[in-house]
């Protein structure tokens, strides 16, 4: 059971929480302007790493408010977790 | 009462009189008055004056007796007053916060409350619900919003006999009742006398 630091509510139990895949994925300015290919890129392409990534939860029993959180998907240790609209943090490990 | 509104609990009531004892007490909260105020935060502290209460801290409500504003979330209230006073207190808000951007709904009918209170409303709770409730994590004016018996619920702390509230859909609240009695039960035991048996 992971205990995860909503920004908002504090440390709760993961199951007040759902999972929403890969943070950051930005919508196109100019979706009518893509290819099939690079719409359907934008919808389902998603980085799957062993190790730690950035990643959108819902506060679904709680504040039921959206945040990222970094997590390693190994260990599931946390390492930020941060509101939308704020500049991603390095990941651990990696150059600020 | 003449505004006393039918509950889905009214036929528990017995039930959870019989299964209170000193340990601790279920009963149903009477109906009250609820407003979902969301607003910018600018205009928080203008709310608050125009409802009579402080601003609520995070995780926490402010209460004057008879009403209660209560923190759901960053920009997220549940007030609570008598119902009779749902429909001035939106007026209010409409002439107070005039040009700022916020909602105040009615959402009355959206949730009932249970009260759990007594010496063993925690070890009660402990079995129900995940969020800490040790006084040096939980106490008095503090709210959380999580699941009671895997129901949505918001859950309250009034005092520190612990008493506790509980809000959730009325469509949940007997399930939940019947929870929290059979919860009770081992609380309600006497002490075993004569001989043990074999
Ligand atoms: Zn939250």
């Amino acid at each position: 059971m992971l205990l995860i630091p909503c920004p908002w509510c504090g440390r709760r139990e993961e199951t007040e929480f759902a999972n929403g895949g890969e943070a950051h994925i930005a919508r196109p300015a100019d979706p009518a302007a893509l290819s099939q290919e690079e719409w359907a890129a934008y919808v389902f392409l998603r980085d799957n790493p062993k190790g730690w990534m950035r990643e959108r939860w819902f506060h679904a029993h709680g504040c039921r408010r959206w945040f990222n959180l970094v997590r390693h998907t190994v260990t599931h240790e946390i390492a930020a977790a941060y509101p939308p609209g704020a500049p991603p943090p390095p990941l651990p490990g990696e150059a600020a | 009462m003449a505004d006393r509104h039918a509950t889905m609990l009214d036929g528990l009531a017995a039930d959870m009189a019989a299964a209170s004892g000193e340990a601790v007490t279920l009963g149903a909260l009477p109906p009250v008055g609820q407003i979902t105020f969301r607003g910018e935060p600018a205009c928080l502290p203008l709310a608050a004056a125009a409802f009579g209460t402080g601003v609520p801290a995070v995780n926490r409500f402010e209460s004057d007796g008879a009403r209660a504003a209560l923190w759901l979330g960053p920009d997220e209230w549940l007030l609570v007053l008598p119902r009779a006073e749902v429909a001035t207190t939106i007026a209010r808000f409409d002439m107070a916060l005039a040009g700022a951007h916020f909602a105040a709904v009615d959402t009355s009918a959206g949730r009932l409350g249970l009260e759990l209170s007594g010496p063993m409303a925690r070890a009660v709770m402990e079995k129900s619900c995940h969020i800490d409730l040790h006084p040096r994590a939980f106490g008095p004016g503090q709210v959380a919003q999580s699941t009671v018996a895997r129901v949505p619920a918001i859950l309250l702390q009034r005092d520190g006999r612990p008493t506790y509230w509980i809000f959730v859909r009325p469509s949940f609240a007997q399930y939940l009742a019947r929870w929290l009695i059979d919860a009770m039960a081992e609380y309600r035991l006497a002490p075993i006398a004569g001989p043990a048996p074999t």
